[in-house]
């Protein structure tokens, strides 16, 4: 049966190597996100040690806590950098100031960050042991306003030694002059990172506190291991109450840690969208052994006709699948190669650039690549397999009938079941009955295998209703299209399916997306009062100076000003965000809904509580909540407002407190944007002026205007939007490969009948135009299939979220008329050579039937 | 027995019919060098108006092949083939096609229908191709003549192979073609079903003045038609007129295979 298996597979080597393309692209995204991510692991590995290389033991404070993304930490003072100094057995120990900064181009804008990295504000430390990078040109910086920059950054900007350059960190931006060069090792800098290295006078005003460093990193004598000096080091500072101390080697471990899970949520992020090109994929290798075994249907029965058993059969057709399985899997994993080249321009296309570095291939990427590829396509085949086993002997004798089975009874009920199954699990995940994630994800599958089995019954009506027009408008060659996508329902609809998998993802985020920025701009429009905002472009650490504040309600075309200030903070176990504002100005500049109390009561030790937050702890005004700070722990405030709406830009935190409280409790301050109204009988184009002018101090102060300010919020939305449909193309292309490979099949099936249709008068124009009709109606069936998903999948998250707040269901027309022009589109690029086929065939071949 | 003993004549035109479909020096060659096959070496023959011819002769005799290329749906290695004034040598594959859409009718010996069409729609498929309404009272008539009425809405699987057989004649009749190649029509027949096509063939020659020309090897067959043309290693070896099955069965017991 082996030497039947490979005269099968070089038989029919072109529609084999069409359904192995479908396994190659889904393995290749899976092993090109392994690559990538491993290669990206790597790297950074290699960097967190070398940094770390000459490190013996590392001092930290211990508060800390941690965020969402970031986590506040308070700094060591110079006392106890001293106080370590003097441990015996340290031979050398300096202060570590890491902080994010900004460059201030030309046009004195600060340049928007890209990366991972951005650019880093660090003090120069002196001692080679304990700093990674080395002086490549020039000196190290010795006058406070001197700096270094690395080598790659300094060579990019095309600078030389004695240039100035705009430093933007805590306060006002900072003119330095570039006296020198670092390298790291032997590479010009950091992958994807500049530097920015000043003294520690500098580094503290600029991007600590003055008087204290972020850690303090030690070298040790040699007189003792770095486990018993970082002991030593901790008794001397009072146990690890107030100082984390770690060895290098420790630090370094719980760095890569930290990457690896940053990491494994980008991994599983770009592997979820494998595993939805995987699964586009099955769709297609089904129905390509499918309609193969079907077709091959009389040899089969032949050899059960001359003794072959049933299990020969099967195991022939399994055989077949692993071949192709193997192979494709080994294709798959050299693209993938590629692939990651790949993602990692695609991640950077939407502003998110990776560090490159020699690729890493593990054999966990290889295992998974022939392990998942073969699985996959064997497990698609076993079906047919097993069916066309069960054609009977007696068939050999007969012409193969057409397959015009679909609808059953059996069929009906089984497709329902699933279907149900699928809705209910989805339901259940949106109405937050168990794990959400797991249902959704397993009610979306069953709901998509549900619609996949009902199809061969839905395909008949729908390819009814959607060849109508088709046949108005081509006639004859439209009729013949529309018969043909009707003669084999289960073909046509496993072939739709696999592309209303891709419609489906692309029109449920496309109508979540519109919901959401629709959503976000009434919320804005409602609770935005003020005139402007003045955004900092930043998320996490860093922003604007408080110091901004002052000079805008100097103008005297400003009527009210506050900021927005943001941290993480702990409560309980877990962690939660607190921001403040100017509470006694703030409801000139944004309506909160305050439900109970008044939120400009709110100062000193008072708290106000967002109303899900308080209904959830059951806190009404008057109730005491402990919020946990980095810089000084649980504190005691009373809860004297509730409010419905947080302010704009501060979505989803439930705590808002005082400027006083925030700067008691809150050791770095900055804005994350502030808010201003302009004075009554100001002009726009007057106030816009007069912030203009007090922005030029300001480089990463952005003015926007209330329609620019939702544009921002919705442009992000819009850039997580472009990097999902990218994600989605592959399992789309997948599809249009499906269609091509089904219509290739279909027109070797017909190739009588085609030759038949020549004979009598059908142009190869017309013969084109019919596949390609029938090619453009798989495809908006499995469009249209694909919106009923997913406005269905939209509406019950948008409903369920609009228990918590107002959202309504956006069904952007513009878009999704775009999505239908395309798939039709992409219907004629799938029926291109399918059609070329079929018009070339040769009439006699066609029709020799005797 | 040799090949010369009956010489070709060329054919016998009737007066004023004209004729409908004509080879000269028709020869066609498959391969090249030592393995070249001439299956047509040569052949002159004209076919004409209004006559019921069949071409007969043993397997690889080349009647197919003479049949394919006055049919337009093979090309002559040399020679010329006409249908009407037409030379389709000089045709490219579009006028070709258009041609055989317009002007030529065909039976062929099995699928000879589109599975997905009615038997309506495979009788008006090569007038609805060219996007023309078919004349409804020649339509009628074809109709009644093959005796389907009651069966046009049906598919051709609803069909048996005989009523399969005469929806094909419906068609190469409906668009009143200048000429109809049969290629084995009954082949696939029982005798009384392939009986009554060829009868259909028949009428249709004699009451409708339709101009046939049909492939067989069965004599039979044959004899429903007005002229006999034998065909043997790719060139005419004789012919007989008004030929009875007697006389076709005798004339191909000479090739002596």
């Amino acid at each position: 049966m082996f030497k039947l298996t490979w005269k099968g597979l070089w038989a029919h080597k072109l529609r084999f190597a069409l359904t192995g393309l479908a396994v190659v692209l889904g393995v290749a995204f899976m092993a090109g996100t392994q690559i990538l991510t491993d290669t990206m692991g790597k790297t950074f590995d290699g960097l967190f040690e070398s940094a770390n290389d000459g490190v013996d033991v590392v001092v930290r404070r211990a508060a800390a806590v941690e965020g969402d993304f970031v986590e506040v930490r308070e700094r060591v003072d110079t006392a106890t950098l001293d106080q370590i100094r003097a441990v015996d057995g340290v031979d050398a120990a300096a202060g570590s100031i890491e902080g994010q900064a900004a460059l201030v181009g030309p046009d004195g804008k600060a340049e928007a960050a890209s990366g991972f990295g951005g650019v880093i504000g660090a003090n120069w430390v002196e001692d080679q042991r304990l700093n990674p990078f080395t002086i490549a040109t020039g000196n190290a910086p010795r006058a406070p306003t001197e700096a270094v920059i690395d080598q790659t950054t300094f060579d990019n900007d095309h600078h030389t030694l004695g240039d100035s350059i705009t430093v933007l960190g805590k306060g006002e931006p900072r003119q330095l002059t570039i006296v020198g060069t670092a390298k790291f090792g032997d590479a010009g800098g950091l992958p994807g990172m500049t530097l920015v290295g000043v003294t520690d006078a500098t580094a503290q005003e600029l991007f600590a506190e003055p008087g204290a460093y972020d850690s303090v990193i030690v070298a040790s004598d040699g007189s003792v291991s770095a486990d018993a000096l970082s002991e030593r080091i901790s008794n001397q500072l009072g146990g690890a109450e107030k100082f984390e101390v770690l060895t290098g080697a420790a630090d370094t471990a719980n760095n890569k840690a930290d990457l690896q899970e940053g990491l494994g949520f980008f991994n599983t992020f770009l592997m979820a969208f494998a595993y939805i090109a995987l699964f586009v994929g099955m769709f297609i290798i089904y129905n390509t052994f499918s309609i193969v075994v079907a077709q091959r249907a009389r040899d089969m029965a032949m050899l059960r006709a001359i003794g072959a058993s049933r299990a020969q059969v099967v195991r022939s057709v399994v055989f077949e699948s692993v071949a192709v399985g193997v192979i494709a899997s080994a294709v798959g994993l050299g693209v993938g190669v590629l692939m990651s080249f790949g993602l990692r321009a695609l991640l950077s296309a939407v502003g998110l650039d990776i560090p490159g570095g020699p690729i890493v291939i593990t054999l966990s990427t290889v295992m998974t690549a022939f392990l998942v590829g073969t699985a996959i396509t064997v497990a698609s085949a076993l079906w047919p397999a097993v069916r066309s086993s069960r054609v009977k002997p007696i068939a050999a004798l007969r012409d193969v009938a057409i397959d015009v089975s679909g609808s059953s009874v059996a069929r009906t009920g089984a497709g329902l079941a699933v279907l149900g199954i699928g809705v209910a699990s989805f339901a259940a995940g949106i109405l937050g009955a168990g794990s959400a994630l797991a249902l959704i994800g397993f009610g979306t599958v069953a709901t998509i295998i549900g619609v996949f089995v009902l199809g061969p019954i839905i395909a008949l009506p729908l390819m009814h209703v959607l060849g109508a027009p088709i046949q108005k408008i081509s006639g004859t060659t439209g009729r013949l299209a529309r018969e043909n996508a009707k003669r084999n329902p289960k073909r046509t609809s496993a072939t739709a399916s696999a592309l209303m998998i891709g419609v489906t993802l692309v029109g449920f985020i496309t109508i979540l997306a519109s919901s959401t920025k629709a959503s976000v701009a009434d919320t804005v429009s409602k609770s935005l009062q003020a005139d402007y905002v003045v955004a900092s472009g930043s998320f996490g650490t860093g922003g604007l100076s408080p110091e901004i504040e002052a000079d805008l309600s100097a103008l005297p075309e400003v009527a009210a000003v506050s900021p927005l200030r943001s941290s993480p903070i702990a409560i309980g176990d877990g962690s939660s965000q607190v921001a403040a504002v100017d509470t006694a100005v703030i409801s000139q500049l944004a309506d909160m809904a305050v439900t109970s109390g008044r939120i400009e009561d709110v100062s000193g030790t008072s708290v106000a509580v967002e109303a899900g937050q308080a209904e959830d702890d059951e806190l009404v005004v008057g109730d005491k909540v402990t919020l946990t700070f980095a810089r000084t722990g649980p504190v005691e405030l009373t809860v004297k407002a509730i409010f419905d709406q947080s302010p704009p830009g501060a979505e989803g935190v439930p705590y808002v407190v005082g400027l006083d409280t925030y700067e008691a409790n809150v050791t770095d301050q900055f804005d994350r944007q502030v808010f201003v109204k302009a004075a009554g009988g100001v002009s726009a184009a007057q106030s816009r002026a007069a912030l203009d002018q007090a922005l030029v101090r300001w480089p990463n102060g952005e003015l926007q205007d209330q329609a620019a300010f939702k544009e921002s919020i919705t442009s992000q939305i819009d850039t997580i939007l472009n990097l999902i449909y990218g994600l989605l193309g592959l399992a789309i292309v997948i599809a249009l490969i499906g269609i091509a490979n089904t219509l290739a099949l279909s027109v070797h099936e017909r190739r009588r009948e085609l030759g038949l249709l020549r004979a009598v008068g059908m142009t190869r124009p017309q013969v084109r135009s019919a596949i390609r009709w029938e090619s453009v109606m798989i495809a908006l069936m499995g469009t249209f299939l694909g919106f009923v998903l997913a406005v269905a999948g939209a509406w019950g998250i948008v409903t369920a979220i609009s228990g918590d707040e107002p959202m309504s269901l956006v069904v952007p027309p513009v878009q999704l008329t775009v999505i239908v022009v395309l798939a039709s589109v992409a219907g004629v690029l799938a029926a291109l050579l399918p059609a070329r086929r079929a018009a070339r065939l040769d009439i006699l071949t066609a029709i020799a039937s005797q | 027995m040799t090949l010369l003993r009956n010489p070709p004549v060329p054919a016998p035109s009737a007066a004023g019919r004209g004729v409908a479909a004509r080879a000269v020096h028709a020869t066609k060659v498959y391969g090249k060098g030592d393995s070249a096959v001439k299956a047509l070496d040569g052949v002159d023959a004209e076919f004409a108006n209004g006559a019921f011819t069949a071409i007969m002769g043993p397997s690889g005799s080349g009647k197919s092949t003479l049949m394919h290329c006055l049919a337009g749906l093979d090309e002559l290695t040399s020679g010329q083939v006409l249908i009407g004034d037409v030379d389709l040598t000089t045709l490219n594959d579009k006028n070709l096609t258009l041609l055989r859409r317009d002007k030529i009718g065909f039976i062929f010996q099995a699928y000879n229908l589109v599975p997905t069409l009615t038997a309506l729609e495979n009788i008006t498929l090569p007038m609805d191709l060219a996007g023309r309404r078919p004349d409804q009272a020649w339509l009628d008539q074809v109709v009644d003549t093959i005796g389907l009425a009651d069966r046009l809405k049906h598919r051709p699987s609803e069909l048996s192979g005989g009523q399969q057989q005469r929806v094909a004649v419906g068609r190469a009749l409906a668009g009143r073609p200048e000429i109809i190649f049969a290629d084995e029509p009954t082949g696939n027949l029982d005798s009384r079903s392939g009986a009554e096509i060829l009868d259909f063939m028949r009428r249709a020659v004699r009451e409708l003045g339709q101009t046939i020309v049909m492939v067989t090897h069965d004599p039979s067959a044959a004899s429903y038609a007005d002229r006999v043309v034998f065909l043997a290693d790719g060139r005419i070896v004789d012919e007989i007129l008004n030929p009875t099955a007697e006389a076709v069965l005798d004339r191909m017991k000479t090739f002596g295979r």
